[in-house]
């Protein structure tokens, strides 16, 4: 059957499941004789994290199962087919060989790969990248600056405005909060036409009339107590009424009064039945409030449609332009787009045969959508089809994840291709009994009553409780948990009469750092992870519970960012007033601080001294050293300054490493302005190595991890505040989710219905998440009286009326635990990898063979020390110049002697035609002509050297021109090897062939005014000339060096 | 001919060895070994160096005067067989001739290549991918039709639906050969077919491939021109003949198959890129106690990103190394600069510049001649405007708008660069900023600039070759672009460095014999390399036109790695590193090439190994203290005499930010503004209120809202006109609808305070009021000064003073004054005022008597409901609050005050909350 289902529960070891189930496809093939290609099997999970550790589980598996018996019989046991060692030794060499086609990735990662292979055809932006940290807001800022800068700005703004239901005083700000709503909102294809604000429908004086002499009359009609008086509440709800009904006043208004909703239903209002007379005058006006009503509405869906629609070109346009999108925009172009599996399979490289889904309970339902075709292909044609996830973990509702594709559509895609039955894993290899007794007691209690009978939800809610609790299995502890010591303890917070949120919250964080204090009383090393709801008591928790316990590192959300150190902060200053002068507090900071120093300013650059000539250049200098080194390199210089180690502590010296770590990733971006990267480094959350002794951090952020102890915060913190809910399905326009009060007024009570129980079925999940990230303690810390649902679930369920132990189990601690299962893994009989002594005794006279690397040196560049020319470099008359001295070598390498007769000026220009050069044919001729005169007029130094000289008898002259060297020798005790060409060697030898001496002759084009001007050049050329006679005396080691003489040849033609 | 030179010892000094033995001496008089008749083929630079030092050391120990041969990369092979060509189009040359192409070429048929939303925006990019694509595929010696061919084979399915592609890709590249030709050029490319086909090399020409065990098809071609039969030097023993064609190219299925076994002891399994750069500090360590000097110990490192790391850990090691890589000409302020000057000239429809250009301009360190500090003036030029595109017109003289006016003029003057004489303006303006650098050519900064000047000078000369007028067909910016990114590929070599270990990429240090070889980053993706990513050539494509591809560069890199483990064994050092994690700190997979050999347990052994993760022992870190944040000076608080009756708000929330901002009078500044913030959006209601109330003073006002509104939109129009103009960022544009409805609300509640009969006596003036407020028993010269907004006359005798209130909710005065629940004091200005009013001087209906004024607030939030003038403040409290600005004026006179940090609100400057010593705590106010 291809499709598998596993509900795996929290801490139930799903990474194992899906390293065995990956090993079982495979092995499968290995059976059946034809062995499989694991690249085919496409596994994908939501980390990056998390699909290394899926790879690296599965090779460790199969690893261990090829070395060690017991551990091999444990794998079949879970495969459910019998293993060899060689099936192990042959799955092995056919993972290694594919190791680099696995397709083992995140769900991001996988979109991405094939928005590259697609680029063209999806309209990304050639060599797109992704888009990360700033360069995402940078994406949203461009996008919205689109939209507003758009011309039919009035457009936007009405349609702003109808959808925020009033003016805001930022449309940008307001946009931004709209964005990720926007994002996901799937909008028209078609350009929407130009918006306009609907009227607001207003009581005219007439169609009151009837109404307000209804009004008018009540004591006619009012319901009395029974001494007679009118009833206070209706006096109230009345008055109400008639100020909702003047004329003028919104229609809309009439809705608000709470009597109204009571005449809707033909309901009793304070046990009161509604006076005909008064139901009578009200009916009509209701009926036309409620149309307006559903105008307003109609025209916020009509308006947010007509916002994604531009949102999304403006943002399609400034991602183009950028080159650079974020992994929601390529996962939303790719899921759009209708791709041919072939087609897709065909770009990949590979197809796909099996495919794997891990936290399938987060999936949206456009990844189901475009996964959909593939699954089919793949049940149709015999591969399998491996869902993991768990509904209960379910929490990214929020960011389209989607816990309903784990039962309606798998059950219909089950239906389609075939499935076995679902296993579900309820076995946690992390939790004690205690705290799994607790998890069970509250979540096994959904399937009652529990809800008091007045809650206005009690309905949808409790239906979601026990939808929820429909999948819900008993959890048990594994063996190796068994003994694990346990405690959870329920905690109420008090809050005093007429206690205010600030109040509330204060008795929050009085309680957890109670609780912490006792933890680390207990323990001192204990981990403890405090999880909120949300996040804003988190800094005022970290802080104070850094003042409370200053041994204990402290830290939030994927950590602190670095300016936790103030060194960093002053260096971060440092930045930003090198980008802003007028940054005097910034500047206050860096000069005041003894790190001033390290960042060269002088001791005289004080903070109360006014800006001095020194100042402004030191912080010129240091704009060119970030602007030309980088980041890195620079700040790097500043760390490793004295002034760090002996201001800094421990944890700044940690956390500037860590510092140089984000520079280095910024150096790789190309070049950005100091206070750019300051501002990233602020917001960068960076977790010290090692980890915090204490975390706080948001359920969320806190799937996937666990804690030795856990408190667990503001459950009953009122869920929502993230505005509008709003519903977006494939081919079906936007609709919002409206306000529980306006719901039976526009008939959609059954929409608002749906959305209670979703949200309560997410906070249950949420819940869950939070509850079994404990392994040993749990401290569940509710607001006392609070009519929270969750927390009236958790008091009910654990039955909790104060403080109180609601489960312990006294056990062995979590250390001797792990430490009696071994979690360490198979030991080995062989070395520790790392540690191997690679200096093993071998030759230890190593080269022979080698050589040291060699210098490398020419004449030329021996004359090329001194200053930058930066005119000689960039102003092309010099260059003509070069041309000149390149036509002239050329020229002069074909003229041995001039007795031997000279070639003349047109062969010479001929002989020279392929050389690229700016001087034109008659130029060249010309200077053809003068430099044959030149050499044919005696008394001219190029007349000398062109000269033969006389020969002594027996001696014999060898004539070298334009020959090339290569010679190594010993310069500064070491190797260099020395290349070049000379323009011309005279060699002499004796009649026996020993070399006697040697003229070496290099020709010079340079030009000179004055007899000054010709030392100076000489000058610069000696070494040059040097290097000529060290090349020469390599060349012929039989030459006595005394006996080479070096001249310059001016040619002045 | 193939000689096979075995791999246990090192290949260029074999080489080097064997070409001067065959090297025939001309006669027994002549020591020469004459190589120049000889072409030497060799993969790298490194092998370049290496293989000239191993000849000339050869020669030397044969007692032979080397005349040494050309050695060559096989990239340049066409210009070192045949002479080079000038009609042969450069990297600049092609690259322009792509972007003409491009741009001439009507969209519809641009869109079958690439799909591109809104406009033309993304063809420079396009441009450079088909540049790219086609260098790439030119080596394969087919077109794009030629290509299509053979896709269609490998997929016949997709080949339909990609005809249209393929067929459009062909005819671009038939308008960029177009385009090219009428430059008078050719593409290098054709140029190598025609030779090819046509002519034949010099007799005389040898040539040796060295090691070389890639060559594209289109090079073998041009190969079989030279008459004389290639030697071909394999490092490898013979018996692995099989393994190579018969030019050395490696055969990839036998690589792929080929054993090749690394031993444990050479494998290093560490954390991460960190880890990896003090394993090589280690391993350097001890093999220089072993003799090794840096000189002959080279790192690869196949992930440049890790250099960086790598380079630091070595430093902070003590051991000197050296990148090979060199630095970046891109990275040099000289193209920095021209990258910058690009923005600059980027003005669409001859649009003014962009704020972003000309901010940079003026940070950059080079400019300061002509920027002459006018950082600061900008970022408050940008406050106060909030521009996208910066243009002050007709800016008042001495105000900082003509300063910056007087510096954009400056800038567009260095600026200028004219299409038709691009070169030369170029060079003129680079002249103008670095002529006077006086920059030793060893600094780094004079190789840096050197380099650089370089390279601009290379790529301008191309731009010389090109006929005038093609130059015309694109805009400045874009030129100026192109010049930059051509430019910018150069290295700028590092300075050599005796005795320093170097670190070079995989390649070049694979064909760099130094004895000791470090290969870090052994993991899938960077050893062995990823297929290579080309968009519109896909890897199945690539293997079937013989373009490197997956397979070829596993074979390759297989080979090579064997090669330089083989080589190094006996006589040499290596260790491969193999990290968990990539340099970017994503989980690493393990490499093919460390478990190719290993089958049945030692397999399974070494994949534990490589999966294991290493022990880093975890440093405990104690919080000390560290450093401290400055102390308040005791002597400026006694110094400090003038207290705006704002400021006492500022000073009981937080008395030591207090000391900072109104006593040091320290700032904060930054340009990050995208819209106009609660002050200045403030400031401009203000702005306009106050207008609306001096053309109203003293008068009978209008009581029809429609009027008054209409007035007050005027002058926020032509405020927000005058203040930020057509060229502000676009949600300012959007912001004035905003302001324009507050000013509809007040209008609303005006005309009813009109209607009421009351009448504005007084508005806000320029200048703030100053009076004395002696301290009793503290100092007598203490001064009080504020702003009134406004002060309301009725006739019958009542007087209010106004406070314009525009956050998003109103507030009473009471509730502004005390505290929620303690009651305790949060302000003091109203009741202030009371103490400015005298200062006011003679006002109609006036003097106020301070009885009968009420202090009132004038809240202009959004919501219609909340707005209007509030319930006066508590009369009874006004001589209290004077005492309490006394007692806070005497505290701070007296140098005892300042002290407490009180409260600082999360978003306060970043400064400021370290002065306060208050870093570190994360703020939150993200959304989950
Ligand atoms: S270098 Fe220039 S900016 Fe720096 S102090 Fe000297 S003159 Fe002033």
């Amino acid at each position: 059957m291809p499709l598998a289902v596993i509900r795996a529960s929290a801490g139930s070891g799903k990474t194992f499941q899906l390293a065995v189930s990956f090993i079982r496809i495979l092995l499968k093939g290995e059976l059946e004789g034809i062995p499989r290609n694991p690249a085919a099997i496409l596994a994908t999970t939501f980390t990056r994290a998390a699909a290394g550790e899926i790879l690296d589980r599965v090779l460790r598996l199969l690893s261990e199962a090829a070395l060690s018996d017991e551990r091999r019989e444990n794998l079949a046991k879970q495969i459910g087919t019998p293993l060899s060692p060689q099936h192990c030794h042959r799955l092995l060499a056919n993972l290694a060989a594919h190791m680099d086609r696995l397709a083992i990735s995140t769900m991001d990662a996988f979109f991405a790969q094939i928005a590259k292979a697609f680029a063209s055809g999806l309209g990304l932006a050639p060599d797109w990248t992704m888009a990360v940290d700033e360069g995402e807001e940078e994406l949203l800022r461009e996008t919205l600056h689109a939209i507003l800068g758009r011309e039919d700005l009035q457009s936007v703004a009405e349609a702003l405005w109808t959808f925020r239901r009033g003016v805001v005083s930022s449309m940008l700000g307001a946009l931004a909060d709209l964005a990720p709503n926007l994002d996901r909102t799937i909008a028209a294809n078609e350009p929407p036409a130009a918006f306009a604000r609907p009227e607001v429908r207003r009581w005219s004086q007439d169609e009151l009339a009837t109404a307000t002499k209804t009004l008018a009359a009540s004591a006619d009609w009012i319901p009395r107590t029974k001494a007679g008086t009118a009833v206070k509440l209706w006096e109230d709800a009345l008055d109400k009424m008639r100020a909702a009904l003047t004329a003028g006043e919104e229609a809309t208004a009439l809705l608000e009064v709470p009597l109204t909703l009571r005449i809707f239903h033909d309901a009793d209002y304070s046990k009161h039945p509604i006076p005909s007379a008064l139901a009578d005058a009200v009916k009509p006006l209701l009926a036309r409030a409620c149309d307006a009503l559903q105008r307003r509405h109609t025209a916020r869906e009509a308006a947010l449609c007509w916002l994604a629609h531009h949102y999304k070109n403006h943002r399609r346009e400034a991602a183009f332009r950028a080159g650079a999108y974020t992994f929601g925009d390529v996962a939303a172009m790719v899921t759009a787009a209708a791709l041919q599996c072939d087609d897709l399979y065909f770009r990949l490289g590979t197809r796909f045969e099996h495919v794997l889904f891990d936290e399938f309970q987060d999936t949206s339902r456009l990844q189901f959508h475009f996964f959909h075709p593939i699954i089919e292909e793949i049940g149709g044609g015999g591969g399998e089809v491996l869902v993991v996830g768990d509904e209960k973990q379910a929490i990214y509702g929020w960011r389209g994840g989607d816990r309903e594709l784990m039962h309606g559509p798998l059950d219909d895609l089950g239906k389609q291709i075939g499935s076995t039955a679902a296993r579900i894993l309820s076995e946690s290899f992390r939790s004690s009994r205690a705290v799994l007794n607790a998890v069970n007691r509250t979540f096994q209690s959904l399937a009652g009553e529990w809800l008091d009978e007045k809650h206005p939800d009690k309905q949808p809610i409790e239906a979601a409780g026990r939808e929820w609790a429909a999948t819900f299995p008993e959890h048990k502890p594994a063996t190796d948990v068994e003994k694990l010591r346990g405690r959870v303890r329920v905690i109420l917070a008090p809050a005093g009469e007429g206690a205010d949120a600030q109040d509330k919250n204060r008795a929050l964080i009085t309680k957890t750092l109670e609780f912490v204090r006792a933890h680390l009383a207990e323990d001192a090393h204990r981990k403890i992870g405090i999880l909120l709801r949300k996040k804003n008591l988190m800094p005022q928790l970290i802080a104070e519970i850094r003042r409370a316990h200053p041994e204990v590192d402290v830290s939030g959300e994927g950590g602190n960012p670095l300016t936790d150190s103030r060194a960093i902060e002053v260096i971060l200053c440092l930045l930003a007033w090198l980008d802003h002068p007028g940054s005097t507090a910034a500047r206050h900071l860096v000069l005041a601080s003894p790190l001033a120093a390290a960042f060269g300013f002088s001791a005289a650059v004080r903070a109360e001294n006014p800006v001095s000539a020194d100042e402004r250049h030191a912080l010129r200098f240091l704009r060119r050293e970030l602007l030309e080194r980088g980041f890195a390199a620079t700040l790097r210089k500043w760390i490793r300054h004295p002034a760090f180690s002996a201001a800094g502590s421990d944890h700044d010296v940690q956390r500037c490493e860590q510092l140089l770590d984000v520079a280095r990733e910024f150096d790789a971006r190309g070049p950005m302005r100091p206070s750019d990267f300051a501002a990233h480094v602020r917001k960068r959350r960076i977790e010290r190595p090692g980890g915090s002794g204490v975390r706080v951090m948001t359920i969320h952020a806190s799937k996937g991890l666990e804690f030795e102890a856990v408190i667990l915060l503001e459950l009953d913190a009122a869920q929502g505040g993230r505005g509008d809910v709003i519903l977006s399905e494939p081919g079906q326009p936007p609709r919002i989710v409206p306000s529980k009060k306006d719901a039976p007024f526009l008939g959609m009570e059954e929409i608002v219905g749906a959305q209670v129980s979703a949200d309560f079925m997410e906070e249950l999940s949420v819940l869950y998440v939070g509850m079994t990230r404990a392994r040993s303690f749990l401290d569940i810390i509710l607001r006392e009286g609070s009519k929270a649902p969750l927390a009236i679930l958790l008091r009910c369920a654990l039955q909790v009326d104060a403080d109180r132990v609601v489960e312990e189990f006294d056990g062995l601690s979590m250390r001797e635990c792990d430490e009696a299962k071994g979690r360490g893994g198979l030991k080995l009989d062989q070395p520790d990898p790392g540690m191997a002594d690679a200096s093993a005794p071998r030759s230890t006279k190593v080269i022979a063979a080698f050589a040291a690397r060699a210098g490398h040196a020419t004449p030329t560049g021996r004359s090329e020390g001194g200053m930058v020319n930066v005119t000689k470099i960039l102003v092309p008359a010099n260059r003509a110049a070069m041309r000149r001295g390149e036509l002239i070598h050329a020229w002069l390498r074909q003229i041995s002697w001039i007795e031997e007769g000279l070639p003349d000026a047109a062969t010479l220009v001929k002989s020279t035609a392929d050389l690229t050069t700016e001087l034109s044919r008659a130029e060249r001729a010309n200077l053809a002509k003068r430099l044959i005169g030149e050499a044919l007029k005696s008394g001219t130094e190029l007349h000398r050297a062109l000269t033969k000289p006389a020969r002594a008898n027996g001696e014999e002259n060898i004539l070298w021109r334009e020959r090339a060297f290569a010679v190594l020798r010993e310069s500064e005790k070491r190797l260099e090897v020395l290349s070049g060409s000379f323009d011309r060697v005279v060699l002499w030898r004796d009649a026996k062939g020993n070399a006697l001496r040697a003229e070496i002759v290099d020709f010079k084009t340079d030009r000179f005014s004055s007899a000054e001007d010709r030392t100076q050049i000489e000058a610069r050329y000696a070494p040059q000339l040097a290097a000529y006679r060290d090349a020469l005396s390599v060349l012929c080691p039989d030459l006595d060096q005394r006996c080479i003489t070096a001249s310059l040849v001016f040619v002045s033609a | 001919m193939r000689v096979f030179l075995p791999w246990t010892s090192p290949l260029l000094p074999a080489v080097a060895a064997r070409m001067i033995a065959e090297c025939p001496a001309e006669s027994s008089f002549s020591r020469d070994a004459d190589l120049s008749g000889w072409l030497l083929v060799v993969r790298g630079g490194s092998a370049q160096r290496r293989l000239l030092a191993a000849l000339a050391m050869a020669a030397q120990r044969a007692g032979r005067a080397l005349i040494p041969p050309r050695i060559v990369m096989q990239g340049s092979l066409d210009d070192a067989i045949f002479a080079s060509d000038a009609s042969v189009a450069g990297l600049l040359a092609q690259r322009l001739a792509w972007t003409v192409a491009v741009q001439r070429v009507e969209p519809e048929r641009i869109g079958k290549i690439w799909t591109m939303p809104g406009g033309r925006g993304g063809i420079a990019n396009l441009a450079s991918v088909l540049d790219r694509t086609w260098r790439a595929l030119s080596t394969a010696g087919v077109d794009f039709t030629g290509a299509f061919s053979e896709l269609a084979k490998i997929a016949p399915d997709s080949a339909e639906f990609e005809q249209e592609r393929w067929d459009s890709l062909q005819y671009l590249l038939d308008e960029y050969r177009a385009v090219l030709g009428e430059w008078g050029l050719t593409d290098p490319s054709a140029r190598r077919a025609r030779l090819a086909a046509t002519s034949r090399a010099s007799a005389e020409l040898r040539v040796a491939l060295i090691g070389v065990v890639e060559l594209p098809p289109e090079l073998i071609l041009l190969l079989r021109t030279v008459p004389a039969k290639p030697l071909i030097f394999i490092h490898a023993p013979e018996s692995e003949a099989d393994g190579f064609d018969e030019w050395g190219r490696l055969d990839a299925p036998f690589w792929a198959k080929r054993p090749c076994r690394f031993s444990d002891g050479e494998i290093h399994v560490v954390r991460g890129v960190r880890e990896q750069a003090a394993r090589c500090a280690d391993l350097i360590r001890d093999w220089k106690k072993a003799g090794l000097t840096g000189a002959g110990i080279t790192i690869a490192v196949p992930e440049s990103a890790a250099i960086s790391a790598l380079l630091g850990g070595l430093a902070d090691a003590h051991i000197e190394a050296r990148s090979a890589e060199g630095l970046s000409a891109s990275r040099t302020a000289a193209l920095q600069l021209l990258a910058q000057v690009a923005d600059f000239l980027d003005r669409p429809g001859g649009a003014p510049p962009t704020y972003t250009s000309v901010a940079a301009l003026a940070r950059h360190p080079d400019l300061a001649a002509i920027a002459r500090g006018s950082t600061g003036r900008l970022d408050e030029y940008f406050n106060a405007h909030l521009p996208l595109r910066i243009d002050p017109e007709q800016p008042a003289p001495g105000s900082n708008e003509e300063r910056i006016a007087e510096f954009l003029t400056r800038l567009k003057s260095f600026a200028e660069i004219r299409n038709a004489h691009f070169s030369d303006d170029v060079t003129r303006l680079l002249l103008r900023i670095y002529k006077h650098h006086q920059l030793p050519r060893a600094s780094d900064a004079g190789r840096a600039l050197h380099g650089a000047l370089s390279a601009v000078r290379a790529t301008l000369d191309e731009f010389e070759r090109l006929p005038r007028q093609s130059l015309a067909e694109l805009p400045v910016a874009e030129l100026l672009r192109i010049l930059v990114e051509i430019a910018g590929q150069t290295e700028i070599p590092e300075p050599e460095q005796p005795d320093a270990v170097e670190l070079a990429g995989w390649l070049e240090a694979a064909s760099d014999d130094a004895p000791a070889l470090i290969v870090t980053s052994v993991v899938e993706g960077a050893l062995p390399e990823g297929a290579p990513a080309e968009p519109l050539l896909l890897d199945s494509l690539r293997e079937r036109l013989g373009l490197p591809c997956r397979a070829s560069r596993f074979a390759r890199d297989k080979y090579t790695l064997h090669t330089v483990c083989m080589s190094r064994r006996e006589h040499g050092r290596i260790a491969l590193l193999a990290p968990r994690r990539t340099a970017e700190g994503l989980p690493a997979r393990p490499s093919r090439l460390l478990l190719g050999a290993q089958d049945g347990n030692d397999l399974a052994r070494r994949l534990i190994s490589l999966t294991t993760e290493p022990h880093t022992p975890n440093v405990p870190i104690h919080a000390a203290a560290g450093l401290v944040p400055p102390e308040p000076d005791p002597e400026k608080m006694r110094a400090f005499r003038t207290f705006s009756v704002t400021s006492f708000r500022s000073y009981i929330r937080s008395p030591r930010l207090f000391y900072f901002k109104n006593i040091l009078r320290l700032g904060a500044q930054d340009d990050s503004a995208d819209e106009l913030e609660p002050g200045p959006f403030g400031t401009a209601i203000h702005a306009v209120l106050q207008r609306f109330g001096e053309h109203h003073l003293n008068a009978q006002g209008v009581d029809d809202p429609a009027a008054i509104e209409a007035e007050v939109k005027i002058f926020l129009d032509e405020y927000m006109q005058r203040e930020f103009g057509p060229h502000a960022l676009p949600p300012v544009r959007a912001q004035s609808r905003a302001l324009a409805a507050r000013l509809s609300v007040f209008a609303k509640h005006q005309a009813a305070l009109f209607a009421e009969g009351w009448q504005i006596a007084s508005v806000e003036k320029k200048r703030s009021l100053v009076v004395p407020f002696p301290i009793p028993g503290g100092p007598q010269d203490v001064k009080l000064k504020g702003r009134i907004d406004r002060i309301d006359w009725h006739p019958d005798g009542k007087w209010r003073v106004i406070d314009y209130k525009t956050s998003s909710q109103g507030v009473t005065p009471d509730k502004a004054h005390f505290g929620a629940r303690s009651g305790e004091w949060k302000d003091l200005q109203l009741p202030l005022y009371v103490k400015l009013l005298p200062e006011l001087g003679d006002i109609p209906g006036g003097p106020i008597s301070s009885d009968a004024v009420a202090l009132v607030y004038f809240n202009l939030p959004p919501k219609d409901e909340d707005a209007g003038i509030t319930e006066a403040f508590s009369a009874e409290k006004i001589p209290v609050a004077w005492e309490k600005a006394q007692q806070i004026v005497a505290e701070i006179c007296s140098g005892a005050g300042c002290r407490e940090i009180g409260e600082v609100a999360d978003n306060e400057d970043p400064a400021f909350l370290a002065l306060c010593g208050l870093n570190g705590l994360p703020t939150t106010t993200e959304e989950d």
